[in-house]
């Protein structure tokens, strides 16, 4: 360790994350890796945990929120909770990195303990800007992940699935060579732990020339889960890239994603769902860059906020200046369905160049009665009105998928956390 | 073939340095010694003969601004301001407050003339067949008020908030400071510690105040910064409607303009303040021009009461001004219709907030934002509405239009609901102007700078609407003298 860092100093910053010195000492990576560490500790006893007065922060004081709890003796199951759907090539994201399917054609992959342990990792592990608090945080403690590789012009048909699980910090990484094709599923699952869980996943993804990606992360907390998830991606030349996020909430949640449009013509649709309940907190936010001429996005965010749950959406599209032509679009819409509930939205545009058509929305109601009342009328009870018209309002975000099977795996999850949550809150 | 003498005049008068209102006048003045310090504040305390409650009150505000940092959250980048480098008062000589006409010095008058602000009351401004009441402030002194008498006869107060301290302590010690509290920001409690003059108007109980009131501001003086402070209150059932306007010479170094605007609405009250605020940009180089550094906020206290904010913004090098309202009474509501031009390297960042804590609360945001040659113009707004705040009402439009590639136009609203019978409705578009749109007006002969203009005027037509009539046409000449030029 630093010697710079007094032994409270370390202690202080570690305590939120829930591990102490030693078994941060204890975790796999070389000289170099352990140096890495070293400064992004440094730099997080230096900066503290982001509150309320860092911007990207704004609605997610994440010095008063997160207070994780030790790390589990028994860092983590063994049990295959199965596959969104059947068919998928399922990767599990554990310490032993057991589990990697090898030998399907087109598809490499590269254990991120081996990366950390012969130190080729320790560059990526320290990128990181002033107010990644979730890069810097991941990057003191992962400890586990892979890095797969779609060859070019590869097709999968089957999806892949990358399941994390518990308390645990993955770093994952894919590259779509050019013209691939392929849909990732990050899934992430808490797991029943007294005291509540806490993860990271920071992943990153380049998407090649003309390669079609669909990157769909789902994450199944537990009520007293804490979890930070991060996606990082570019999109080169004529690339297309379909993003759904799904969370079903968690005690403390935040999604972030961040992307570059920087080869001329690619396109982005991201779609966004966050179902709230309980006294949880989800935070969903994202920035973009257009950085090429012609690029297109489209960005849908929905929210459902139940109980006393809060929720933020924080949006940042920015177009450079030799953007131009840029078509992007930005909505995020949210039904505020309790009383003690709240939502925050910050739906931000910075624009340089002149020849683009941008737009955003916002919008924050509860359903409107007429409709709730439309439904009664033909004899459908009041609870069950509720639930199908916001599950309507929320399919139409799944379709852009594609794979139906998928959609209707997603779509089931949707139908039984609001039917949970309509029973909880007495419909 | 060189350009034509035509195309070489008309380029030139469409500079960014063609500023029309960048004239000097020497006047001699009294002024406070450069720098600020606890005699500074009671310099300018004596001056204004106040109490001694006014000075504690002041003095108060400048010991917590020692302990205030500069707000650095906004999308504007200027050197550091040294407070040490400024006069914080300059009165022309011999004039501590506002005078009969016969006694301000014509070179004042003359000025105003310059400016075609109508002191003389059988003067009206061009044109137009309504009555103005105006209070010119000149540096840190209100010089002439006028229709004073009139006004009294109705049971209105219109003066000078200098005078004000002095005759009606009892509405300024009420009222001042209880919307921008002393503590509030950086540049409000520099004001409360520094305010000079500015504009006091109280309209009584079911008055509908029987002319429009104005002020209108002028720094003249090098170094000086001008700290204007303004406190309207519309009592019960009343109702005023109120037009500021200024301006100051071109000059290279920067000057410091920190505002502080405080309304007040009671139960039924309405109040309307439009602003055009064409406060000198700099040159081309981006060299001089204003720091508009404002704080302006409106409380809808009472029941049912109404606040609406109109502004036209295409002066100063560097503005941060959200004009905010407070919706606290059950039924309130507040609108805010902005037009801001940048143009040149000037930087706006400027926008509003609208806070829902009553029942029944609406407000209405139009914003439109025209970005032309280096600068950038930033809408930065909030909507609010608190947890007991039911059936708050917003709709928020906010559109940008950029004009060439060098400039940059950004929009960064905050919309935060803590109830589910809130309604808020957020929409934003940036743009081009429609190359289609260009066309069709040239080819129906228009000249390529006239279609300009009359494409933004229609795109800034809804807040142009929002403005008094004499404004209106005023606002109107602006928005395509700001634009001129930004074509080919």
């Amino acid at each position: 360790m630093n010697v710079q860092l007094s032994h409270s100093a370390i202690h202080e910053s570690l305590s939120p994350l829930g591990i102490t010195a030693d078994e941060l000492r204890r975790l796999p990576g070389n000289r170099d890796v352990q140096l890495a560490r070293a400064r992004l500790l440094q730099d997080l006893c230096s900066r503290g945990l982001p509150t309320r007065r860092l911007e990207s922060w704004h609605y997610t004081d994440l010095r008063t929120r997160l207070k994780a709890p030790s790390r589990p003796q028994a860092a983590e199951g063994a049990g295959d909770s199965g596959s969104l759907i059947p068919g998928s090539i399922v990767l599990q994201v554990n310490e032993a990195g057991c589990g990697m399917d090898a030998g399907i054609a087109g598809l490499s992959i590269r254990n991120y303990r081996h990366l950390l342990e012969d130190g080729s990792a320790a560059g990526e592990l320290v990128e990181c800007v002033a107010d990644d608090a979730i890069g810097r945080i991941n990057g003191i403690l992962a400890d586990r992940g892979m890095q797969i590789e779609i060859a070019g012009d590869h097709r999968f048909e089957r999806p892949i699935e990358l399941q994390v699980r518990g308390s645990s910090h993955s770093r994952l990484g894919v590259v779509a060579r050019a013209g691939a094709r392929v849909t990732v599923i990050e899934r992430h699952a808490g797991q029943a732990q007294a005291d509540g869980g806490f993860s990271t996943v920071v992943s990153r993804l380049r998407v090649g020339e003309g390669a079609d990606v669909t990157w769909i992360i789902v994450g199944e907390q537990q009520a007293s889960d804490s979890h930070l998830g991060q996606l990082r991606f570019i999109l080169e030349r004529d690339a297309k890239l379909r993003i759904l996020v799904l969370n079903t909430g968690g005690k403390l949640v935040r999604q972030e994603v961040h992307g570059r449009q920087s080869g001329e013509g690619a396109q982005l649709i991201l779609n966004g769902i966050n179902l709230l309940r309980d006294a949880g907190h989800t935070d969903l936010t994202m920035t973009l860059e257009h950085e090429a001429v012609g690029t297109t996005s489209a960005i849908t965010v929905r929210n459902v906020v139940f109980d006393r749950a809060s929720g933020a959406f924080q949006g940042g599209i920015k177009v450079g200046q030799g953007a131009q032509r840029t078509d992007a679009r930005m909505a995020c819409n949210t039904l505020l369905l309790s009383d003690d509930g709240e939502f925050s939205a910050k739906p931000e545009l910075e624009i340089f160049a002149d020849d683009v058509q941008c737009g955003h929305g916002a919008t924050i109601a509860d359903i409107d009665d007429a409709q709730i009342y439309y439904l009664m009328a033909r004899g459908i009870p009041k609870a069950r009105a509720r639930s199908l018209l916001i599950e309507g309002i929320l399919a139409e975000l799944l379709l852009p998928i594609g794979n139906e099977q998928i959609v209707v795996a997603l779509e089931q999850i949707v139908s039984a956390w609001l039917e949970a949550a309509a029973e909880v809150s007495g419909g | 073939m060189p350009a034509v003498q035509e195309t070489v005049d008309r380029v030139r008068m469409i500079d960014v340095d063609q500023y029309r209102y960048g004239f000097e006048t020497t006047i001699p003045v009294d002024k406070a010694p450069k720098g600020l310090s606890e005699d500074t504040v009671r310099f300018i305390s004596e001056r204004k003969r106040e109490p001694s409650w006014m000075l504690e009150w002041r003095l108060d505000a400048y010991r917590r601004w020692l302990t205030m940092e500069e707000p650095g959250w906004a999308r504007v980048d200027y050197p550091e301001v040294d407070f040490n480098a400024i006069h914080y008062y300059a009165a022309p000589k011999g004039i501590s407050g506002p005078k009969s006409l016969a006694e301000v010095d014509p070179e004042i008058l003359n000025v105003y003339k310059k400016l075609g602000i109508p002191l003389h009351e059988q003067e009206m401004l061009a044109g137009v067949k309504t009555r103005i009441a105006v209070d010119a402030v000149f540096d840190s002194v209100s010089v002439v008020t006028t229709f004073k008498q009139e006004l009294q006869k109705a049971g209105v107060i219109f003066m000078s908030i200098s005078e004000a301290i002095r005759e009606h302590s009892e509405l300024i010690r009420e009222y001042l400071g209880s919307v921008v509290p002393t503590s509030d920001n950086f540049y409000a409690t520099l004001n409360s510690a520094v305010f000079s003059d500015g504009s006091f108007v109280y309209v009584p109980p079911g008055v509908h105040c029987p002319m429009e009131l104005s002020t209108y501001f002028r720094i003249n003086e090098r170094n000086t910064g001008q700290f204007e402070r303004t406190l309207i209150i519309a009592d019960k059932g009343a109702s005023v409607s109120y037009l500021e306007g200024c301006t100051a010479p071109r000059r290279e170094e920067n000057q410091l303009h920190a505002a502080v605007v405080e309304l007040v609405a009671l139960d039924d009250a309405e109040i309307k303040y439009s602003t055009v605020q064409n406060w000198y940009p700099g040159d081309s180089e981006g060299k001089g021009g204003i720091y508009n550094f404002v704080t302006k906020r409106g409380d809808c206290r009472g029941a049912r009461s109404k606040i609406s904010w109109t502004q036209v913004e295409t002066g100063s090098a560097v503005t941060w001004k959200y004009p905010s309202c407070i919706l606290r009474g059950d039924e309130s509501r507040g609108e805010f219709y902005s037009i801001a031009v940048s143009n040149g390297h000037q930087q706006i960042d400027s926008g509003t907030k609208m806070i829902h804590l009553g029942k029944n609360t609406s407000s209405r945001i139009v914003s439109k934002g025209i970005a032309a040659g280096f600068s950038d113009n930033t809408y930065r707004g909030k909507v609010s509405a608190h947890r007991r705040a039911t059936n708050a009402r917003n709709f928020t439009q906010c559109d940008s239009l950029l004009i060439g590639d060098r400039c940059g136009a950004h929009t960064v609203p905050y919309i935060e609901a803590k109830n589910s019978s809130a309604k808020f409705e957020h929409e934003a578009t940036t743009s081009k102007i429609s190359e289609d749109q260009l066309f069709y007006c040239l080819q129906r002969g228009i000249p390529e700078e006239a279609a300009v203009a009359l494409i933004v005027n229609g795109f800034v037509k809804d807040v142009l609407q929002q403005l008094p009539m004499e404004f209106a046409v005023e606002a109107q000449k602006l928005i395509s003298i700001s634009l001129e030029g930004s074509v080919g």
